[in-house]
């Protein structure tokens, strides 16, 4: 009897490779893509207001992580407690139009 | 981060909802075809199949990019609190790596390890990597470890450096002994003084979940290293 949940144990390791050829594919997604709240729950960001780094210590903490990105010249930084709570942002960076996510 | 331009077209993202694999979908306006947040890859829809280019970005401490970036754009937030506010990533180091590369083509770099050996010469993926770990930062970066336009292109080695004179991590480069930033990847002294590394597409990512999306990616770690250096010893024996 001991063995049982050793066996579950190496069914679970071997389903993820078993599964891996499929990652990603459409067939996959149908089989495992759960809706887990409604389209837009999450407030996406369009070109969202920017501040200059002296304005940014009022809400910014010297450690707090940043997505850090140059384009062009065009230097932005984007604040990971920020874009948690948005998760997606649809901005355009030295002329170069991009999608931040988190 | 990824380029929203298709071809002609100029997309734009909004949030759909699902989670798949763990990871979270966007839908793009336009075709309202679906993106898998994590490789930029359109599953299903008119764009099924499609690619959003990388592009890539760096996860540092506010003090670390302003000092760099000081004409930089912030977004505005609302000063963080709860959860979120306590949310530092350079605290957890035994939880996080870096995830190199692009699509499924992905090395991770357990940051434990880098901890370790914060300079990483890594010959395993398609292009000669340099992943190189700020102490200070807890963080790590990776850079294409080569030059164009010198002699046709070198391919460069790197060891860490420590120099007070700058106030960063350096590293040097074996081939022509310049200094360079490793949170930068500027050449600062030497030879190759004003050149700069490419960038690598790059993003701290939870170990744990990494493993779990990437079943197939490459993961260099500290036992994975030492058991390489053990196999040496026993070789000697």
């Amino acid at each position: 009897m001991k063995t049982t949940p050793l066996s579950i144990a190496a069914l679970a390791l071997l389903a993820p490779a078993a599964a891996a050829q499929e990652i990603f594919s459409e067939a996959d997604y149908d089989a495992n893509a759960r809706q887990v709240v409604d389209r837009d729950y999450f407030p996406v960001l369009d070109h969202p207001e920017m501040s200059s780094a002296a304005a940014a210590e009022e809400f910014l903490g010297d450690d707090e992580p940043v997505i850090g990105v140059v384009l062009n010249g065009d230097a932005r930084a984007y604040p990971v407690p920020v874009m948690g709570k948005h998760e997606l942002a649809n901005d355009t960076v030295g002329g170069v139009p991009v999608a931040v996510s988190w | 981060m990824y380029g929203r331009t298709l071809g002609e077209r100029v997309l734009d993202f909004g949030h759909e909802g699902v989670l798949y694999r763990k990871s979270f979908m966007m839908y793009d306006r336009q075709t309202e075809s679906l993106w898998l947040h994590v490789t930029g890859q359109a599953l299903k829809g008119e764009l099924k199949g499609a690619q959003l280019d990388f592009l890539p970005v760096e996860v540092v401490p506010w003090s670390d990019w302003r000092e760099r970036y000081p004409d930089t754009k912030v977004l505005v937030g609302e000063k963080a609190e709860g959860f979120m506010g306590d949310f530092q990533l350079w605290k957890h180091t035994a939880d996080y790596g870096l995830s190199v590369g692009e699509g499924r083509e992905v090395a991770l770099f357990e940051f434990e390890m880098l901890v370790r050996v914060p300079v990483l010469n890594d010959r395993g993926g398609p292009r000669p990597l340099v992943v190189a770990y700020d102490p200070r930062r807890t963080t790590a970066a990776a850079f294409f470890a080569r030059v164009e336009g010198v002699d046709g292109g070198v391919e460069l080695h790197f060891e860490a450096v420590v120099d007070p004179e700058y106030p960063s991590p350096l590293m040097r480069d074996v081939e022509t002994g310049s200094l360079w930033d490793r949170g930068g990847g500027r050449c600062l002294a030497g030879p190759l003084a004003g050149r700069a590394l490419e960038r690598a597409v790059s993003v701290p990512w939870l170990n744990r979940r990494w493993q779990g999306f990437f079943p197939e990616g490459r993961r260099v770690t500290l036992p994975q290293l030492e058991s390489d250096a053990d196999s040496e010893d026993e070789r000697e024996d």
